[in-house]
């Protein structure tokens, strides 16, 4: 007697085995108990399953969102086209409203406006877009780290980086650069964002008390900063405004990485903490 | 016995549908369905993709719902998906499938999510499963119950397992389109919805045990 694999069972429960194909396991399934248990419960996972659900496919619920799909602006190859919601009702999860980001940032980096690097005071270009959407989201009067740049400033130590790819394919690296702590006392991190091509950008979050890193100065480095190996760090800069803003920020030193290692384990847990 | 069969290809379980059970929603699907699937000459003017994207957006909800586990968390994931969508129109390939597209954005939409949460170690709350308005308030009930099992059955699986049984058993893709939206081999995909599918039925089984015998009915 042929022994019968889970994935056939499953195929055998949702009929989509050929008539031969069916005979040929039946005498099997009928003798084993064990494999009519499996194709029941194969069975009681698909029909039922879709049958809870259906009140999901009641439409009208849905008619809202649907006028706001027709009375979006249309895309455009430098203007990106999104709903503009900023649905707060869930503070886990926030629709990054792509019209808005601009002024997101503008907001968060009011101070440096003038500054020397290339900040993003303007839309940003479409290939920039795409990436730190889904990084960062605007809410609530903040702008938020999300995603893997959420992951990489919570867990990771400085010098430590993560790699993500995103919907297009392309490669970007996010590496923590320095911790250190804020006028405030929070612990705040400098990260550093690029792609497999030429885009870098730089900045600061620092962890509020919900546990959220909230991004203090976020900024695209230029031309003349791409040409180096490394950005350089808070404290060991050439006074360009990001490493500014960072210094006046700052309270004492960088952290060393036994401190910072003591509060990544530790979940930040003495965050606001001396 | 070959473990990819042809038949396969077929919307595993549409055949079996209940008529009294989803004779609208059923209507829906076969619209969305309509709607969504390929223009004959590839093109696409942008009434038409957002008139596509709306008719998709109950199905997208189902699965927004498989995924989230509360309604809250599904609307939002719902209109991040289609603000996402609406913003990266150019990146979606005419004569490509939209409803795949933004399956697979809804889905890494979640997981970056899930990703992040794991993180910050936030928990989720799973009792609050539903918030269901209908005029048929005994159905409504019956359906919530068995809606908010469903939802906590699901909690106890892995995220890609989850994604799998919302893209299979709530939104009725087959086993290839399933392989194609994740961008793995058939066979993975079987096997882990097989997986899947037997951990679900565990765990809807494991949460429901003690209930049973608290309510003194059984799960339908």
């Amino acid at each position: 007697m042929a022994d019968l694999s889970d994935e056939v069972l499953m195929a055998y429960a949702d009929g989509l085995l050929s008539p031969a194909e069916r005979v040929s396991i039946e005498a099997s399934i009928r003798e084993q108990p064990h494999y009519q248990r499996k194709v029941e419960q194969f069975r009681a996972t698909l029909k039922p399953i879709r049958q809870t659900f259906d009140a999901e496919l009641d439409g009208s619920r849905l008619a809202a969102l649907a006028a706001k799909i027709r009375q979006a602006p249309a895309s455009s190859p430098r203007g990106r086209a999104g709903l503009g919601i900023v649905h707060a009702r869930s503070q886990a999860s926030l629709v990054a409203s792509y019209a808005s980001w601009p002024t997101a940032v503008a907001a968060s980096l009011a101070l440096f406006i003038g500054g020397g690097l290339g900040w993003l005071m303007h839309r940003p270009a479409e290939r920039e877009h795409t990436a730190l959407a889904d990084l960062m989201t605007f809410a609530d009067g903040s702008l938020r780290a999300e995603g893997a740049l959420a992951e990489l400033l919570e867990t990771a130590g400085s010098g430590g980086a993560l790699s993500v790819r995103d919907v297009h394919g392309r490669a970007w690296q996010l590496k923590a650069i320095s911790s250190f702590r804020s006028t405030a006392d929070r612990p705040c991190r400098q990260y550093e964002l690029s792609d497999d091509v030429a885009a870098r950008f730089a900045g600061y979050a620092c962890r509020d008390m919900h546990a959220q890193w909230l991004i203090q100065a976020h900024a695209r480095l230029d031309r003349r900063a791409n040409t180096k190996d490394q950005f350089s760090p808070a404290g060991d800069g050439d006074g360009g405004p990001l490493d500014a803003a960072i210094r006046a920020h700052m309270k004492g030193d960088v952290l060393q990485s036994s401190q910072e290692r003591r509060l990544i384990e530790s979940h930040w847990s003495d965050a606001g903490q001396k | 016995m070959k473990r990819q069969h042809g038949r396969a290809l077929q919307r595993p379980g549409v055949a079996h549908r209940s008529p009294k059970a989803g004779k609208k929603a059923e209507g829906i699907v076969q619209f969305a369905v309509r709607c969504v699937s390929e223009p004959q000459d590839g093109s696409m003017d942008d009434d038409s993709f957002r008139e596509q994207m709306i008719a998709f957006l109950p199905r997208l909800s189902a699965f927004a719902l498989s995924l989230t586990g509360n309604a809250d968390q599904r609307d939002d994931l719902v209109q991040e998906t289609c603000s996402r969508a609406l913003a990266r129109r150019d990146q979606w390939q005419p004569g490509t499938r939209l409803d795949s597209w933004m399956f697979r954005i809804a889905q890494n939409l979640w997981l970056d999510r899930k990703r992040a949460e794991r993180s910050r170690g936030e928990p989720i709350d799973i009792d609050m499963v539903v918030d269901l308005t209908d005029s048929d308030g005994r159905t409504i009930t019956e359906n919530r119950l068995a809606l908010g099992e469903v939802l906590r059955g699901l909690d106890q699986l892995s995220p890609e397992h989850r994604v799998l049984i919302g893209l299979v058993c709530v939104d009725g893709m087959t086993y290839k389109e399933a392989a194609e939206i994740l961008e793995v081999p058939l066979g993975t995909v079987m096997s882990r919805l097989a997986r899947a599918r037997l951990a679900l039925h565990d765990a809807i089984h494991r949460t429901l045990a003690p209930k049973e015998t608290r309510r003194g009915r059984p799960f339908r």
